[in-house]
């Protein structure tokens, strides 16, 4: 197979459209050279795809914006890429605080385990209206 | 997700996912039987493959709820994905877990 494979999704900012897309991802990352058999790799994967997702649809749009959202998965025999672009409001990913895990929270856990799972994480607002966000995780070497 | 009663204990069966559509539903259960006044409850996350930032943030509210009311919350067996997720968020210091039910309900 030749690579990057290069797959593009436009999808509505819609929380039920989550777990068909996490699936999706995961079948995806499957196939990805390397990946195959790094179960736990593909669990951080999946979960950092499911986290960003969920952040633009809750944050980025809110509970009645269903706006679109366009993802491209890049799988390369060295990285795996997620780009999402939004239209909804900013949402500086460095603005948002480390978790006190001395007093678990119910909430705010989603970008900080976006940043433990992906090696660069890197937010643009383009134009005052577009949300860019690009996570990339470099496929580690698999255990013999 | 399923909920069924062994001597006064309640059980929450979690299907594959604790995930955002599943969160705020888990959230209502115990708010319902912290409204009866049932307050000993295990999570049973024997069939849970994934859970997410939502479903942590269910169950601390759930566990903060449930000790409000002098009660308590025991999860029972979890995932290698869920315990892995527990200990890199430290909440495997806070809640108390088990490797299955029975374990659990002793």
């Amino acid at each position: 197979m030749n690579y990057p494979k290069i797959v593009k999704i436009e999808t509505q900012a819609d929380q039920h459209f989550l777990r068909p897309l996490n699936s999706l991802v995961r079948a995806l990352l499957l196939l990805a050279p390397g990946l195959g058999k790094q179960t736990a790799v593909v669990n951080d994967l999946e979960l950092a795809f499911n986290e960003a997702y969920a952040n633009i649809v809750e944050h980025a749009y809110g509970a009645t914006n269903k706006g679109p959202i366009i993802i491209e998965i890049t799988l390369s025999e060295e990285a795996v890429e997620f780009k999402f672009e939004d239209f909804g409001k900013e949402f500086d990913y460095s603005l948002v605080p480390e978790p006190n895990f001395e007093r678990p929270a119910n909430g705010g856990l989603g970008v900080w385990l976006i940043r433990r799972f992906m090696d660069e994480c890197v937010y643009s607002r383009e134009n005052g209206k577009k949300n860019v966000l690009r996570l990339i995780k470099k496929i580690p070497a698999a255990d013999l | 997700m399923q909920i069924v009663e062994v001597n006064g204990v309640h059980i929450i069966a979690m299907s594959e996912r604790l995930d955002v559509p599943v969160a705020p539903v888990l959230r209502e259960a115990i708010k319902n039987l912290v409204e009866q006044n049932y307050t000993r409850v295990i999570i049973d996350l024997s069939k849970t493959k994934f859970i997410d930032s939502s479903g942590c943030g269910a169950l601390v509210a759930s566990l903060r709820s449930l000790i409000r009311s002098k009660g308590d919350m025991k999860i029972a067996g979890p995932s290698p994905q869920a315990k892995s997720l527990f200990e890199l968020t430290r909440l495997h210091r806070v809640f108390e877990i088990y490797g299955n039910v029975d374990q659990a309900l002793a």
